[in-house]
């Protein structure tokens, strides 16, 4: 019973470990990148995978029924809130001409302006 | 909208378990309150989808799922993909706009396409409008993934809406 009990301690805060990196990815990300619409791509990828495995984790930490099926779906919360906020967010950026950053002269528009 | 508000009520019950007058009185609150904000959502209603030539629904239930799980992946991938990228001391980018065009026919499909499009790597989908969709592109490759219409991403979703082939 203990044993079973610290293996499920193990995956729970390697889940959170793995969350907790993707985070701080994201965050260094926001602070790295040059414009609006890369930085979205921290946030919309990177958090959302961080938040994810951090819920994960936390669920699988709480082992109990009532509490895990909560956060399951608060997990289900963020899969379809954070694309559709980045959706909103880029979308946003776009009609308001936002500038998109194009380091390389070369890497010119394809198609859209 | 009372039917909404009565289901919501019913949801808070079953998550919060809590059965005293504070947290039933506090629930009720909250669900009439969100069905009020949330109310002309319903009203709206969708276009339904078509059935295809030979009258079959138009999602099949098998592909969608299998599709969900590829999808569930992807964010990971995309999510270390973005990651090396930001780690990388040089910070490998070269961002871009493209357009593509999408000729799926129906609203849900083409959602499902847009919301593909962002969780996979390198990619973003910006807008979306009557001649396809704006997406940037974190990199070139990411970008020469999609190609002008959507790839084989855009194939994946076809085959989840019985969609006629191209």
């Amino acid at each position: 019973m203990i044993a079973s009990l610290t293996l499920v301690e193990g995956i729970g805060a390697l889940l959170l470990a793995a969350g907790l990196f993707f985070i701080l990815t994201a965050v260094i990300g926001i602070l790295r990148l040059p414009d609006f619409f890369t930085r979205l791509h921290a946030i919309g990828k990177c958090e959302t995978a961080g938040l994810s495995l951090s819920l994960l984790g936390l669920a699988v930490l709480a082992w109990d029924p009532a509490v895990t099926v909560k956060l399951v779906l608060v997990l289900f919360l963020v899969f379809l809130a954070n694309p559709t906020a980045t959706h909103a967010l880029a979308r946003a950026a776009r009609k308001t001409d936002v500038e998109v950053w194009r380091g390389d002269p070369s890497s010119g528009p394809v198609g859209d302006r | 909208m009372a039917v909404a508000a009565g289901l919501l009520f019913g949801f808070w019950v079953a998550l919060s378990g809590k059965l005293g007058a504070f947290h039933l009185v506090l629930g009720l609150l909250s669900a009439v309150a969100v069905a009020l904000a949330t109310g002309r959502l319903y009203r709206a209603r969708p276009q339904p989808m078509p059935a295809d030539e030979f009258g079959r629904a138009p999602l099949r239930w098998r592909h969608f799922l299998t599709y969900g799980m590829w999808l569930g992946v992807q964010i990971f991938r995309s999510a270390i993909h973005v990651a090396r990228v930001i780690l990388s001391p040089r910070l490998p980018i070269a961002p871009r706009m493209v357009r593509i065009a999408d000729d799926l026919p129906h609203p849900i499909a083409r959602l499902t396409l847009a919301h593909s499009i962002t969780l996979t790597p390198g990619t973003v989908t910006v807008d979306c409008d009557d001649e396809g969709m704006v997406v940037h592109a974190i990199d070139p490759e990411s970008a020469a993934h999609l190609g002008s219409d959507g790839g084989p991403m855009a194939d994946r979703v076809r085959a989840v809406f019985h969609s006629p082939e191209r």
